[in-house]
């Protein structure tokens, strides 16, 4: 037989299915049962125990205290679990039989974000509409959502590589989708959640309506913010990977990238809109030097710069209590948290207002929204509504006048205290309060006799003490009691208004949260620059890329600027195309990436780390650097890298930007050679529509074809070799490299002498073949030198 | 009996070294000097646990050339057997060598790297346990890193007479401010476990305020003067009613003195004059003749004691005195306008600050500019225009100068553009703004109170400082000290000094003072004379209304040509 709790238990659990954990609040707990409880005991290590369920069922329960519920959640979403809370939705003094109980939130993966998390939390919705998909990834929490559309045919790898950037953490497909090997390819790189979902039209509807469910509210309150510019870099998804913008090769992770070196700001807003900037730079001549205004003037305001730096750090997430007002989820903290920060807006605005900077950032709202704050709020208002004091003084006439009768109830019970002592003799007699027996009259025990006079009732004994009450202290109490109770209903009227009424500001709020994030953005940049000696790139010439003395941002921050060798870069309209020879670990891959970096970051309207730039506008870029093959795609080295050629040479045009790491490599020489002479000559044949482009390879037969063609430039990697030493001087410089040094890299390995000496045996039979062929190029002999380890590595030097 | 015993090398040299470097902030001390002796313009600063685990020197002075890189660890005095008496030569000598030979003694390992200007690859030397272990090629830019680990492992006693790691820190962080406010062209940074603890990122004095005080004095002062005694001197002064603890950084002939009787002298006159209540915090420079100083140097502190000390109070003085402030940058030239308005900032720029724009940041180009033109006019650097600059192409003959401006090919007569531009501002007045001197000119005249009359008539300020000699104060702002200099005014003092003036005049002593065709002077030279010629295009008439500079545009081509 079931119990009135069962049936209510499994009426919700049946509601959300098996593979959402219930978490079902009974008192001070939160407990799991069935099956759920085995799941939660083992991924929090907490002990499976059971209860009686229904008459005479034990069943297997676990469960957590209701105040440690935030923690464990993270646990358990972490995990990819989904948990459905259920709350008492009445007050458990008041029900008559079974509390009401339901379901107020469900947590997902890709929905769910704690107080503490400044990044997004992405969930990625997906519709396949026949001859391509459209990928849409959405933050539940600020409702920013990207789209992506991409056609069916692209590469696996390619999808993963767009998506992966953002790590969403939950898919959401419908019956059309479930199938698609993409989806498990996506889930399985990217540790996701899979979830199935019907309700809507198309992806974003879906999205939509599955948002709308998990917070238990309706559809029309979702509202999602484009966060996209009409006008973007494209930056392909190789070239994300490439060049570490926000995730490093060897993790995944966030240390060793662009986004890293970047981030000084301050607040949740700032770091997201940080992220953005760096994947969709603009392509926009009049906002890149908006931008580079603003960061101009505040490196000539150092002082400024630092304050409005240190100012912004007691900014929190505006932009998610903003969402958590719209959606009624807020909290009395999240309104102390909302109120200390708009101060501090306030703060930032006066210091900009005195400043060459004035009129940039428009966050006058802020004044407003605080003053309506601060005229309900008191100051230190009490935890939660029970606490008494949760609306100020001077809002509402009703309250007031509550609240001053109690202030003189309590002048009247200190006085009438007073009045019995005098009474009964007993000067130790006190009138205390509390929970269990309201209000007393306590005297210690060894006065008791005293109070045998008329209208006391003895109520307890103790050790030392004993209470009493009389009638008009009932009375009293009675009375006041009356007077808390109204004061805690018009208190919680009083605040629902309000909540209604700042829920109006809500736009607001979004307003000033967007334009902190920008100003964020700008101090962050600025503080980079003026700390890095970066100077302000000259944009918007038509036909050539000009760097004198360029820098790697990342690579000279963890080995010191002075350490670190500047080189040029120069490509124009009529020589396009530079190729670069060299042996590895010379620089020719950095070389490429900070070419790479230098373009997007000022597009990204930021200053550049170099003694000065000259940039055209740059719309798309494509950057294949470093060993970056997924072989778990099923593709070799070589088919992976042809197809980035093709998708190269179909999208490639006189505005994009070309940087490609070992051309022809993956395949047998004479293969390779040709593929990419074929691919030289087909871009520079373009003319106008030639994009700039940066090649590197160890082919020294390319630069023999090259040598007098005047589209092409040819570049090298400057090396010493004195004394048996050879040191790689990390220069690049005009002409052709005669030497790959690959066998000294061997010996670096630590391949052994005798098969490095069997080695150069070889290597010098291999030239005497070669040895009657034309090519002017000259490999010389070999006698394998010396090479001494960068002493970077095994070392203790700094960073 | 009892011949004083021979102390063996070893403990000689721990003795000295023990002495030479007390604790790391000296080690620090020694190492900032002998980047500064390199020619840095900017120097880093990394240390952990106080110094005493690590320290690391950046700067970007000339570097060492590899040859000498073993001399540098070694000490400069050969090795002999040491009595007593060399003992004491090595504590007194101070030579910047001495230091890295007892840092390098001292310390567990010390690694150097560094480039030569001159070199086309940088060296790489360990020294391990005293003794210099390799030394090796290693790719860099140019400039010397020098990194201490360990400083007091192989000298046990003198570990133990350092203080907690806070302690140290502070004495090192003092060390470092000595020498950001000796030299405020340099740019100093120091980083304490990683994070930044010092770092002056503008370059006015109140950004310097700011990194000391982390607050913004209310007014800053900004004062020089000279003596006759060739004595001269440059001061901040901080008013900030706010600060309990304002502070003093005095510096003599460039070298930051810690303390000394100066001390007392400075602080009594700021007293007497601004009252005891908050004085403001003073930067002083002083440059003084050897005649003034009685060096006693001890190698881990400066101390200086004055000879006359009249003589300085007198400078001082003079220096507070002055009715308004006069601007003061560091390298000749400052800036004020006649009708007495201060100018809020005194500019400083780097040593190496050029005008094609070698060796600046963005903040240092807008000082540059600003330098160069008076603010009304200051011309916004076009965006997206790179050639804001004139670029000289070439000269022809020694004569015609070349060169490209915003896309126009031009060519510039050098003499009659220089005759042009000096007899605008002479004779004409073209220039509203005069530029002060940080150290005066003087000349022997033969009427100073005539010459000072006629020398204002022409846009300069002087004063008469004896019976024959007058002392130039400030010239024209336009001629900037790459065209103008003591010399040129000498020869102009000399004559106008007894002749009348007027417009024939000087047109002639315009024509004299002018470089001639056939002159070969510097490229800064031209390329000065070339930017004052397009920012104020009415100089470019020489006296006689003829054109200096003629544009090679289409129609003059086409007429040279003989197309039309």
């Amino acid at each position: 037989m079931s119990t009135p709790m069962a049936r209510q238990y499994w009426k919700l659990k049946n509601m959300v299915g098996d593979d959402i954990l219930l978490a079902f609040r009974l008192g001070d707990f939160y407990e799991f049962f069935f099956e759920d409880a085995y799941k939660v005991s083992d991924a929090l290590g907490i002990v499976l125990t059971s209860r009686e369920f229904g008459k005479g069922n034990r069943v297997p329960m676990a469960g957590i205290p209701h105040h440690a519920l935030d923690s464990r959640l993270k646990t358990l979403i972490d995990r990819g679990y989904k948990v459905a809370i259920c709350e008492q939705v009445e007050d458990p003094k008041k029900a008559k039989g079974l509390v009401q109980r339901d379901i107020v939130k469900i947590y997902t993966p890709g929905t769910y974000a704690d107080d503490e998390q400044i990044e997004h939390t992405w969930l990625l919705s997906i519709e396949d509409r026949g001859n391509d998909i459209a990928y849409y990834l959405i933050d539940a929490t600020t409702l920013d959502f990207i789209s992506f559309v991409l056609p069916v045919s692209i590469p696996l790898q390619d999808i993963v590589g767009y998506i992966m950037p953002y790590q969403p953490k939950e898919i959401l497909i419908s019956s059309k989708e479930v199938g698609l090997p993409l989806v498990s390819a996506l889930a399985n790189h990217l540790k996701a959640t899979v979830t199935r979902w019907d309700e809507g039209d198309n992806a974003l509807e879906r999205a939509r309506s599955y948002i709308a469910y998990v917070n238990r509210t309706e559809k029309e309150e979702i509202v999602f913010e484009n966060k996209e510019d009409i006008d973007y870099m494209m930056v392909d998804s190789s070239a994300i990977k490439a060049l570490e913008l926000v995730i490093n090769s060897r993790d995944g992770g966030r240390s060793g990238t662009l986004l890293e070196v970047l981030d000084k700001t301050q607040t949740p807003m700032g770091r997201r809109s940080l992220f953005h900037r760096i994947l969709r730079p603009y392509t926009n001549l009049e906002k890149i030097n908006k931008s580079l205004d603003r960061i101009e003037k505040f490196i000539n305001e150092p002082i400024l710069l630092e304050n409005i730096h240190s100012n912004l750090k007691g900014i929190k997430d505006l932009k998610r209590i903003s969402k958590k007002l719209s959606t009624g989820s807020i909290k009395l903290s999240d309104l102390q948290v909302l109120r200390v920060s708009l101060e501090k807006v306030v703060d930032i605005n006066s210091l900009l207002e005195n400043s060459p900077l004035v009129g940039e950032w428009s966050m006058e709202k802020a004044q407003t929204v605080l003053e309506f704050i601060a005229r309900y709020l008191p100051d230190e208002p009490s935890e939660d509504v029970k606490g008494g004091f949760i609306i100020a003084d001077g809002v509402d006439e009703e309250v007031d006048k509550l609240r001053d009768f109690i202030k003189e109830a309590n002048k009247w019970l200190v006085a009438y205290e007073s009045r019995l002592r005098d009474e009964t003799g007993i000067h130790k007699l006190r009138i205390k309060y509390n929970d269990a027996f309201g209000y007393y009259i306590e005297v210690p025990r060894a006065q008791a006799k005293k109070m045998k006079i008329e209208g006391f009732i003895r109520k307890q004994t103790l050790v030392n003490y004993e209470r009493f009450t009389n009638e008009k202290l009932a009375q009293f109490e009675t009375k006041i009691k009356e007077v808390w109770q109204r004061l805690e209903e018009r208190q919680k009227q009083i605040y629902s208004e309000f909540l209604e009424k700042l829920k109006e500001m809500s736009h607001d709020i979004d307003t000033i949260a967007e334009e902190i994030a920008s100003l964020d953005v700008t101090v962050s940049l600025a503080l980079v620059a003026l700390h890095g000696g970066w100077v302000r790139p000259r944009l918007g010439n038509k036909d050539h890329i000009l760097i004198r003395d360029g820098r790697h941002p990342v690579v000279e921050y963890f080995i010191g600027r002075e350490n670190f060798i500047p080189n040029d870069t120069y490509l124009t309209k009529t020589r396009p195309l530079a190729l670069l020879t060299g042996p590895n670990m010379a620089g020719k891959s950095t070389y490429l990436r900070q070419v790479g970096i230098i373009v997007l970051l000022a597009h990204m309207g930021s200053f550049v780390p170099a003694k000065d730039a000259s940039i055209p506008i740059i719309t798309k870029m494509f950057a294949r650097v470093g060993a970056t093959d997924d072989i778990a795609f099923g593709k070799s080295t070589f088919m992976v890298e042809m197809s980035e050629v093709a998708k190269i040479l179909k999208e490639a045009d006189g505005s994009s930007l070309v940087l490609l790491d070992e051309i022809g490599r993956g395949t047998s020489t004479y293969d390779g050679i040709s593929v990419a002479w074929a691919t030289i000559e087909e871009l520079i044949s373009r003319g106008e529509n030639t994009p700039f482009t940066i090649m590197s390879t160890h082919y020294l037969e390319l630069a023999d074809f090259a040598r007098d063609n005047e589209r092409i430039q040819l570049l090298k990697v400057d090396v010493i070799e004195r004394d048996g030493e050879v040191v790689f001087l990390h220069k690049v410089v005009s002409g052709v490299s005669d030497n790959s040094y690959g066998l000294e890299v061997a010996r670096l390995a630590g391949i052994p002498e005798h098969v490095i000496r069997n080695a150069e045996k070889v290597f010098n039979k291999l030239l005497e073949r070669t040895e009657t062929s034309e090519t002017e190029n000259k490999v010389p002999k070999r006698k394998v030198v010396q090479i001494k380890p960068l002493p970077l590595f095994g070392d203790e030097s700094d960073g | 009996m009892g011949s004083v015993r021979k102390l063996s090398p070893d403990i000689i040299k721990q003795i000295a070294a023990g002495e030479v470097i007390e604790r790391p902030a000296s080690a620090v001390k020694e190492l900032i000097e002998n980047a500064i002796d390199a020619g840095a313009t900017d120097i880093q600063v990394y240390i952990k646990s106080g110094g005493k685990e690590y320290i690391k020197v950046v700067d970007d002075g000339s570097g060492i050339l590899r040859d000498d890189v073993p001399l540098i660890f070694e000490k400069h005095t050969t090795s002999k057997i040491y009595e007593p008496e060399d003992l004491h030569s090595i504590i007194t000598l101070g030579f910047r060598g001495e230091a890295l030979h007892a840092i390098a003694y001292a310390a567990r390992r010390v690694v150097l790297t560094t480039k030569h200007a001159d070199e086309d690859v940088g060296s790489r030397a360990v020294v391990e346990d005293g003794k210099l272990k390799d030394i090796s090629m290693v790719s860099r830019t140019d400039g010397t890193t020098i990194e201490v680990f360990d400083l007091f492992q192989r000298l046990p006693a003198r570990r133990k007479f350092l203080k907690s790691i806070g302690y140290e820190t502070r004495k090192i962080v003092d060390v470092l401010f000595r020498y950001v406010f000796a030299y405020p062209e340099k740019t100093f940074s120091l980083y304490v476990d990683g994070k930044p603890k010092i770092k002056i990122l503008g370059k006015e004095p109140k950004d310097f305020y700011y990194a000391y005080t982390k607050r913004k004095p209310e007014d800053v002062n900004i004062l020089s003067a000279e003596n006759d005694a060739n004595i001269s001197g440059n001061m901040w002064l901080f008013f900030d009613s706010m600060n309990y603890q304002p502070f003093t950084f005095i510096s003599i002939n460039g070298r930051p003195v810690v303390s000394g009787s100066i001390y007392a002298l400075v602080k009594a006159i700021i007293r007497d004059r601004f009252g005891a209540e908050i004085p403001p915090s003073v930067v002083l420079w002083l440059w003084l003749p050897p005649h003034v100083i009685d060096p006693n140097i001890h190698p881990a502190k400066l101390e200086v004691d004055i000879k006359d000390k009249t003589l300085v109070k007198h400078l001082l003085l003079s220096m507070l005195r002055e009715e308004r402030t006069v601007s003061v940058s560091f390298n000749d030239i400052s800036y004020q306008t006649k009708d007495g308005v201060k100018n809020p900032t005194g500019n400083i720029s780097n040593d190496n600050t050029a005008i094609d724009g070698k060796k600046t940041s963005p903040s240092r180009i807008s000082s540059v500019i600003k330098m160069f033109s008076p603010s009304e006019e200051q011309k916004q650097v076009e965006k997206g225009d790179y050639q804001e600059i004139p670029q000289i192409i070439d000269v022809i003959d020694n004569t015609f100068v070349v060169y490209r401006y915003k896309g126009q090919i031009k060519i510039a007569d050098q003499h009659a553009l220089m005759e042009g531009i000096l007899f605008s501002i002479l004779w004409e007045h073209k220039d509203k703004y005069i530029q002060s001197l940080t150290i005066p000119w003087h000349y022997e005249v033969r009427n100073p109170e005539e010459v000072v009359e006629k020398l204002s008539m022409l846009g300069f300020e002087s004063t008469v400082l004896s019976e024959n000699t007058v002392a130039v104060r400030a010239v024209p702002s336009v001629l900037s000290l790459r065209i103008w200099n003591r010399e040129l005014m000498g020869q102009l003092i000399a004559d106008i000094d007894t002749s009348t003036l007027s417009k024939d005049k000087i047109a002639d002593v315009a024509c004299k003072l002018s470089i001639k065709a056939g002159d070969k002077p510097s490229q800064q030279f031209l390329q000065t004379l070339v930017k004052i010629g397009e920012e104020y295009p009415e100089y470019r008439y020489d006296p006689h209304g003829r054109p200096a500079v003629i544009v090679l545009d289409t129609p003059l081509l086409e007429k040279l040509f003989k197309r039309k």
